[in-house]
């Protein structure tokens, strides 16, 4: 379970975060939705620590992790897989370079268990073909896939995916909405996505949320925030010029 | 005034803050050089990149350095007939001064720049988050190896244009001054005293952790795409440059103190 209570950060003059607040339950997929530069990214970010909260509390499975020390956050981010808004692929590795990296680093297996395992996702993800292709061979769905196949290899509980359909065509963000969900059906892993694409949150959210000004202005399922009053959330979700939002 | 004082301040605090985390980083990279066995083949990469490729190079600007030094100063010894004593100029510039700032300068052109460069796309495309979020320490997986393989190769390069430097100023003198080379290199020899080498070397080392730590300091806190990683380059030369030539100046009183 991961909970944000009241949590406040200020970057340069910029309030980013105002007092966010949200719970995602084990074995669900959170989507968190929101206009560019809302703090969504930085969400994550406090949430694996690489930033820290002005105010406020971060829990992971009951955990206090704002006052984590630096090898305590190491040990929690073992916990985490996440896929990166531009899948963040090292690009002087092959793509089963890249998943067998936080195997490499990590555990004493033999190199022949690791690359059966970096396989092993690659196959996941439907990528095995493209295993000792470079990064910059690979199309912007095939880097997303990888990068998941990456997020995916230590076997985490916890999977965090920044804008996994950004830049992709409508085909392939199918393709990965699938692929979120059919992770999520498979391997019981609690998710939480930030996108600004409904398409992708309608379709592998349980619950969706709107961040804005800071905070969170509506929570709910994905027909309830179909069906939402809130003027803010209706214009954001059909994309609409007119309303409280501006252009 | 307010504002200038304000900004001032603000001036003076961020260059502490940037120091401050030069020096940190240099120590914790200096700090993971236990893992290094694990991380050889890195490391090895790095000394062929940072040494091995460097090569050509500081063949190139060491040897015309060393023929200039020799012409420009034959020519005025020759107004007093001592040319002969070229060897003895051109050996100890090199040894001392000349090899250490010329190799520093240009691996801080060649290598530093690309150190930077490199770190600094890696950060702006997130690539360090990601390593992060793996719980993989970029200081350990990617500034470790460029700041032993630098400090480690410098010394080397800068002993590479002593010799290339004292061999470009032996051809000069034979061909333009007429200086026999079994006296050149007896004046070479008789000049130079094993402290004169090692003082140059100590210096390239010290000047090999400046270039790395500057490098991968500006590289990591590159941010603002690619107009950042541009900013971070040049900072990381000029900051270089400068650097080296005042650490130049301290390291040459304090070996000329002790030694």
């Amino acid at each position: 379970m991961i909970e944000f209570v009241n949590v406040h950060k200020t970057l340069g003059d910029r309030k980013v975060l105002d007092g966010l607040t949200f719970r995602v339950e084990r074995g669900e997929t959170f989507v968190i939705i929101g206009r560019s530069g809302c703090g969504k990214s930085v969400t994550f970010k406090h949430l694996v620590g690489l930033l820290k909260p002005d105010a406020g509390s971060i829990r992971v499975e009951g955990q206090e992790t704002t006052r984590f020390r630096p090898r305590e956050m190491l040990e929690l981010r073992h916990r985490f897989g996440m896929l990166f808004q531009s899948a963040a692929l090292l690009n002087w590795l092959t793509v089963e370079e890249n998943v067998a990296l936080p195997l490499r680093e990590h555990t004493r297996l033999p190199p022949s268990e690791i690359l059966l395992r970096a396989h092993a996702k690659l196959d996941l993800v439907d990528l095995r073909d493209a295993a000792r292709k470079m990064p910059s061979e690979l199309s912007g769905g095939m880097k997303k896939r990888a990068g998941l196949a990456r997020a995916l290899v230590r076997e985490p509980q916890i999977v965090l995916y920044d804008e996994p359909t950004a830049g992709l065509d409508p085909v392939m963000s199918a393709r990965i909405n699938r692929l979120v969900r059919d992770m999520q059906g498979r391997l019981g892993l609690t998710s939480i996505m930030v996108t600004h694409d409904m398409e992708s949150a309608y379709a592998v959210a349980d619950r969706i949320g709107m961040l804005y000004n800071g905070r969170l202005i509506e929570v709910g399922t994905p027909d309830q925030v179909r069906k939402t009053q809130n003027p803010i959330v209706r214009q954001f979700i059909t994309g609409s010029l007119e309303g409280p939002l501006g252009d | 005034m307010i504002g200038f004082v304000e900004r001032t301040g603000h001036r003076v605090l961020q260059v502490a803050s940037h120091t401050g985390y030069a020096v940190l980083l240099a120590a914790d990279g200096f700090y993971w050089v236990r893992s290094a066995w694990q991380k050889r083949e890195v490391i090895f990469q790095q000394v062929l990149i940072c040494g091995v490729l460097s090569l050509p190079v500081v063949l190139l600007v060491a040897i015309f350095s060393g023929m200039v030094l020799a012409l420009q100063t034959g020519m005025e010894m020759a107004k007093f007939g001592v040319e002969g004593q070229i060897g003895k100029i051109v050996a100890a510039s090199m040894c001392r001064e000349m090899g250490p700032i010329m190799t520093a300068i240009i691996i801080a052109g060649r290598v530093g720049s690309a150190m930077a460069a490199e770190l600094g796309t890696m950060k702006v495309s997130e690539e360090i988050d990601a390593l992060e979020v793996m719980s993989i320490s970029p200081v350990r997986f990617l500034v470790m190896p460029r700041l032993l393989a630098l400090t480690l190769m410098c010394p080397v390069l800068t002993a590479y244009a002593d010799l290339v430097g004292t061999l470009g100023g032996a051809v000069v003198g034979f061909y333009q001054l007429r200086i026999p080379y079994p006296e050149y290199f007896r004046n070479a020899l008789d000049v130079l005293v094993p402290m004169d080498i090692i003082s140059g070397l100590i210096k390239a080392t010290v000047f090999g952790v400046v270039i790395a730590t500057v490098g991968c300091s500006q590289g990591l806190q590159a941010e603002n795409g690619a107009e950042g990683v541009g900013r971070a380059t040049r900072n990381s030369v000029v900051i270089a440059f400068i650097l080296v030539i005042i650490f130049n100046y301290f390291l040459t009183s304090i070996t000329r103190h002790f030694f």
